[in-house]
C-alpha cells in the first residue's frame, strides 16, 4: 500500500500513483478540476448497499452519455448482481471481474496515475475508479458533435470521389485507411502542443516511404514545444527548412485520395485534429500543378490541361509585367498597327505603366480578398461592383486603359487555373516583383526577376528532395507524370525516382512496356 | 542536408560546359571567322571544336588521375606547392578578366537592342549581383539552375537557326577549302576561343559522381556545340554574304533582325532574343564566377569559396568597364585570350598531362 497523497494543485508532466483510497483521489481529482463545471461526476456501489465503492467521471458533451448508462453503469449496478458469482465471491478481483465480465465495451485502457486519467478525460473518455484498487480504467467514450464528411471546397474535381477530410482525427484516418487496405501502411500518433495535447498522425507505407524522412519529420515534430497547435498550418510552418521563402515546401490537401496518392508514391502525410487538411512532404513544384483529377480522367486530355495550367501560371507571373516592360521601354517587339493602339488608348491615361499596373493589379487583389472575406450572398455583389463599376468606370474616367483591363483580367483567370491556392498566392507576389523589375529595366528586368525566382527554386528542397524535380535534377524516367505530360497508368511501372521510393516498381508488368 | 551537397551527375556535368561555352561567343562567332578565312569560316570552327575535345580529353586523362585533388591541388602535386600556386595565378586572373569580358560585351548588346539610353553601368551591376546569388550557393544549386533553363535555351537556339533559314543563298559558301593551312593554323586561335569556358572542367573533376564518365560527357556537349556554331556560321554566310558578315559586330542578332517570319506576332524578334539571351550570358558568367571562387579559395587555402565570389563582385564591375568603346574592350579581350587564355586552356592542360604521365601513380592522396 502506497503512502497516501492528495493533490491539491496541478503539476504538468508530474505523474501521480492512484492511490487505494478512493477518497484520496476524490479529493485529488476534484481539486485537478476545480472550476471545470462541465465535468460531471458520478459515485455509485457495486454489490448493492454493502458493496464497493465506484467512482466515474467524464467531461459533458464529450463523452458518450447513453453508452456509459447502458454498458457501464447498467451492468455494474444492476446485472451483475442478478448473475453469479456473487459480489462476495469476487470481492478481491472486482478490477478485473468487471472488466472481463460486466461492462460490454471493445475499448478500454488501465491507468495508474491520476494525471493520465484526467487526460483521457480531457479527451472524451471516462475514468471509472474502484474503491482499493490502485488503478483505473479507462473507457474510450469519446463522442463529440462533428461535421458530415463533404465535399471539399477547396479542391473540386468533376471526375473523382467527393469526400473530404473533416475536423476529426479518427474520421480522417479512417477515410485513408479505406483506400490503403495494406498492414505495412502505418499511422503512428503522437500528441504535440503542451496545453492543447493535439492529436496528430503521420502515414506512410513502411515499405516505400524513405525512412530517413520519417526520422526527420518525427525529430522535427519533436522538437515543437508550442503550447497548442490548432490547425495543421502549425505544423507546417514547423516543418519547412526554408521559413522564409514564398513557396510553399509542404503541400496541403483536403483529399483523402490524394493523401492515398501520395502515400503510395512513397511521400509522408501528416494529420492534424481539428483540421481538415492534411500535410504532404516532400513535395516538388510540379505537385503544386497537378490536381487529382489528372490521375482518373484520359491521359491525352489531362496532358493538354497540365500544358495550359503551365501556360496560364506563366502568363499570371508575367502578364503585367510585359505590358509595362514593352510600352515603356521597347514598343518596337509587337506590331506597328498594336503599338499604335496601346499607345492610343494610353493617351489620356495620366499615369505611367507601371502606376496604372499596381492599380489594376491591387484592385484586383482586393477584390479577391473582399471575395473570400465577405458572406456568401453578399460575396457575389463584389463581383458585380468590381468587375463592372470599377474596371467600366475606371476606363471611362481616363484612369487605366482599356488594354489593361483586359491583361488584369487575364492574370486573374490565369491565376485562378493553378490547382494549389499556396502556389497561387506565391505566384502573385512574383507578379509584383517583376512588375517592380519591369519598370526598371524592361525586358532585361523581367529576365533578372525570372532568375531570381529560379535560383530560389533551385536552392529549395523539400525533405531533401528537390524543388524542381524531376527537371532540375533531370530525371528522365519521372517525366512521365510531370509538368507537362501523363502517360496512361499501363505506362506508369515505376514510381517516381525523386521521391527516393524504397520499392520502386508500382506494378509488376513486362519490362517491354516502358520503353 | 539530407542529400550530399556536392556531387553532380554525368549529364549536369554535360549541361554545365555546354551552358558555359554558350555565351556572347556565338553572337560575334561567324564575323570573327570570316574575318580569319572567309568562306572557310565553318571548317575552322570544327577545326578548332576538335582540338578542343583534345584538350578535354587531355585534362579527364590529369583529372582520373588526381580525382580528388581540385585544380590547384593537382598543380600543387604536380609542380611542387610553390610553383603550384604560382602556376595558378594566372588561371584566376583569366577567370577575372574572361567574366568582365563577357559582362561588358553583353552589357553592350543589351544597351543596344533593348536599352538604349540606361548607362552601361546600370545594365552591368544586376547582372553581376543577381550572378553572385546563385555562384555562392554552390555547384549543386548552380547545376540544378542550368538543368532548369535548358529546356528554355535548347528551344531558344532552335527557334533561331529556324527562322534564320529564311532568305538564305547557300552559294555564298562556295568556293569551300579555298585557303591554305597557314591560314587556317593562324585562324584556329581565335576560333579555339569561340569554345573557351569548357576549362570549367579542370574545377569541376572533383565534383563528378562518375569521373571516368567525365571525357565523353564534355566532348558530346563540344560536338553539340560545334553544331550549334556551324549551322549559325552557314546560315550568315548564306544570309548576308561573307564580305557583309565581316562589317557586322553582331552578325548573329543581325540575322534575326533580317529574318522575316511572315505572320508572326513579334515584329521585332532580335529584341525578344537579346532579352532571351540573358539566360545564355547569365549561366556563362556564374560558372566562371564559381570556377574564379575555387581557384581562389585554393590559392589562398581552406576558407569558404562562396566569400571570394563577393569578394569578386566589386573588381568584376571595375574591370568590365575598362576601354571607352565596345572596339577598345574587343581588342583588350583578343590580349586577354591571346596570352591568358592560351595559357589556361592550352598550355597549362599540356604542362599538366605531361608532367602527370612522369609523376608515379602512387602520388594520389
Amino acid at each position: 500500500m502506497n503512502k497516501r497523497e492528495i493533490i491539491y494543485e496541478y503539476v504538468p508532466d508530474k505523474k501521480t500513483k492512484i492511490s487505494s483510497f478512493l477518497d484520496d483521489n476524490i479529493i485529488s481529482i476534484k481539486n485537478i478540476l476545480k472550476d471545470c463545471d462541465d465535468v460531471v461526476y458520478r459515485q455509485f456501489k457495486i454489490g448493492g448497499d454493502a458493496g464497493q465503492d465506484v467512482f466515474l467521471f467524464y467531461i459533458d458533451g464529450m463523452a458518450n452519455k447513453e453508452l456509459l448508462d447502458e454498458f457501464v453503469l447498467q451492468p455494474l449496478m444492476l446485472t451483475a448482481r442478478m448473475v453469479p458469482p456473487t459480489y462476495e465471491e469476487i470481492k478481491e478481483k472486482l478490477f478485473d471481474a468487471s472488466k472481463s465480465a460486466a461492462m460490454a465495451i471493445t475499448d478500454f485502457k488501465d491507468s495508474d496515475y491520476i494525471e493520465e486519467i484526467v487526460l483521457a478525460v480531457l479527451s472524451g473518455d471516462t475514468a471509472i475508479i474502484i474503491d482499493g484498487f490502485e488503478k483505473a480504467i479507462v473507457v474510450a467514450t469519446k463522442y463529440f458533435p462533428v461535421r458530415g464528411i463533404q465535399e471539399p471546397t477547396s479542391e473540386t474535381v468533376i471526375r473523382g470521389s467527393r469526400d473530404g477530410f473533416v475536423e476529426t482525427i479518427r474520421m480522417n484516418t479512417a477515410l485513408v485507411r479505406r483506400r490503403i487496405r495494406d498492414p505495412r501502411f502505418k499511422i503512428k500518433q503522437k500528441q504535440i502542443g503542451v496545453r492543447s495535447k493535439t492529436d496528430l498522425a503521420i502515414m506512410y507505407i513502411d515499405d516505400i516511404a524513405d525512412k530517413k524522412i520519417v526520422d526527420e519529420i518525427v525529430k522535427k515534430l519533436d522538437a515543437i514545444n508550442i503550447d497548442a497547435i490548432l490547425d495543421s498550418g502549425y505544423i507546417q510552418q514547423f516543418l519547412e527548412e526554408r521559413t522564409f521563402s514564398i513557396f510553399p515546401q509542404v503541400q496541403t490537401t483536403e483529399r483523402p485520395d490524394v493523401v492515398a496518392a501520395a502515400v503510395y508514391e512513397g511521400r509522408i502525410a501528416i494529420l492534424v485534429d481539428n483540421s481538415p487538411f492534411a500535410l504532404i512532404v516532400p513535395v516538388t513544384l510540379t505537385a503544386f500543378f497537378q490536381s487529382p483529377e489528372d490521375y482518373y480522367s484520359r491521359s491525352d486530355v489531362v496532358s493538354f490541361v497540365r500544358i495550359l495550367r503551365v501556360m496560364s501560371g506563366g502568363l499570371s507571373i508575367l502578364a503585367p509585367a510585359l505590358y509595362i516592360a514593352i510600352t515603356s521601354f521597347t514598343p518596337g517587339i509587337i506590331p506597328t498597327k498594336l503599338a499604335l493602339s496601346i499607345a492610343a488608348t494610353r493617351e489620356g491615361v495620366p499615369f505611367p505603366a507601371f502606376i496604372e499596373a499596381i492599380i489594376m493589379e491591387l484592385t484586383l487583389e482586393l477584390l479577391r480578398e473582399a471575395g473570400v472575406r465577405l458572406p456568401r450572398p453578399i460575396g457575389s455583389t463584389i463581383g458585380i461592383v468590381g468587375g463592372l463599376v470599377i474596371g467600366q468606370a475606371a476606363v471611362s474616367a481616363g484612369i487605366v486603359s482599356p488594354i489593361m483591363v483586359i491583361v488584369v483580367a487575364i492574370t486573374a483567370i490565369a491565376s485562378f487555373t493553378i490547382p494549389n491556392y499556396e502556389v497561387s498566392a506565391a505566384f502573385r507576389l512574383v507578379r509584383f516583383l517583376l512588375m517592380i523589375l519591369a519598370t526598371i529595366y524592361g525586358l532585361y528586368g523581367v529576365m533578372l526577376g525570372l532568375i531570381m525566382v529560379l535560383i530560389h527554386l533551385c536552392e529549395l528542397k523539400s525533405f531533401g528532395v528537390p524543388f524542381l524535380a524531376p527537371i532540375a535534377p533531370f530525371e528522365p524516367s519521372d517525366l512521365k507524370d510531370s509538368l507537362v505530360v501523363r502517360l496512361p497508368w499501363k505506362y506508369m511501372i515505376k514510381r517516381p525516382k525523386h521521391i527516393n521510393p524504397k520499392d520502386e516498381i508500382r506494378q509488376v508488368g513486362d519490362e517491354d512496356d516502358e520503353q | 542536408m539530407m542529400n550530399s551537397n556536392d556531387k553532380i551527375s554525368s549529364y549536369q556535368l554535360g549541361v554545365l560546359v555546354y551552358l558555359t561555352v554558350l555565351g556572347v561567343g556565338i553572337l560575334t562567332l561567324p564575323a570573327s571567322m570570316a574575318k580569319e578565312v572567309e568562306n572557310d569560316g565553318w571548317i575552322l570552327a570544327i577545326i578548332a571544336g576538335i582540338l578542343c575535345i583534345g584538350i578535354v580529353y587531355i585534362m579527364c586523362k590529369v583529372g582520373e588521375k588526381y580525382p580528388q585533388n581540385g585544380f590547384v591541388g593537382t598543380l600543387k602535386i604536380l609542380f611542387g606547392k610553390f610553383l603550384g600556386v604560382i602556376l595558378a595565378l594566372p588561371v584566376f586572373f583569366y577567370f577575372l578578366l574572361f567574366t568582365s569580358l563577357e559582362t561588358r560585351i553583353f552589357g553592350e548588346t543589351v544597351k543596344l537592342f533593348l536599352l538604349s539610353r540606361t548607362p552601361l553601368e546600370f545594365i552591368i551591376i544586376p547582372i553581376l549581383v543577381v550572378s553572385v546569388f546563385l555562384a555562392r550557393l554552390g555547384i549543386e544549386p548552380i547545376v540544378r539552375f542550368f538543368e532548369a533553363v535548358t529546356p528554355a535555351i535548347l528551344f531558344v537556339l532552335f527557334f533561331l537557326i529556324l527562322i534564320a533559314i529564311t532568305n538564305t543563298d547557300f552559294s555564298n559558301l562556295k568556293p569551300v577549302l579555298s585557303h591554305d593551312l597557314l591560314s587556317f593554323v593562324k585562324g584556329v586561335k581565335s576560333a579555339l576561343f569561340a569554345y573557351a569556358g569548357f576549362e570549367v572542367l579542370l574545377i569541376v573533376f572533383p565534383f563528378i559522381k562518375e569521373p571516368n564518365k567525365a571525357c565523353k560527357v564534355s566532348r558530346n556537349a563540344i560536338f553539340l556545340l560545334i553544331l550549334a556554331y556551324v549551322i549559325v556560321i552557314i546560315e550568315s554566310y548564306a544570309k548576308f554574304g561573307v564580305k557583309l558578315t565581316q562589317t557586322f559586330m553582331y552578325p548573329t542578332l543581325s540575322m534575326i533582325k533580317a529574318s522575316d517570319v511572315p505572320g508572326a506576332f513579334i515584329e521585332r524578334i532580335e529584341g525578344v532574343l537579346e532579352a532571351l539571351w540573358v539566360l545564355f550570358v547569365y549561366t556563362t558568367i556564374v560558372s566562371l564566377l564559381y570556377s574564379l571562387s575555387i581557384v581562389a579559395k585554393d590559392i589562398i587555402g581552406h576558407i569558404e569559396a562562396k566569400h571570394f565570389v563577393a569578394i569578386a563582385l566589386p573588381f568584376l564591375y571595375l574591370t568590365s568597364l575598362i576601354g571607352d568603346s565596345i572596339i577598345d574592350m574587343m581588342q583588350y579581350g583578343d590580349l586577354i585570350t591571346s596570352t591568358l587564355g592560351l595559357y589556361t586552356i592550352f598550355i597549362l592542360p599540356i604542362a599538366m598531362f605531361i608532367v602527370s604521365r612522369f609523376k608515379k601513380a602512387g602520388a594520389k592522396q
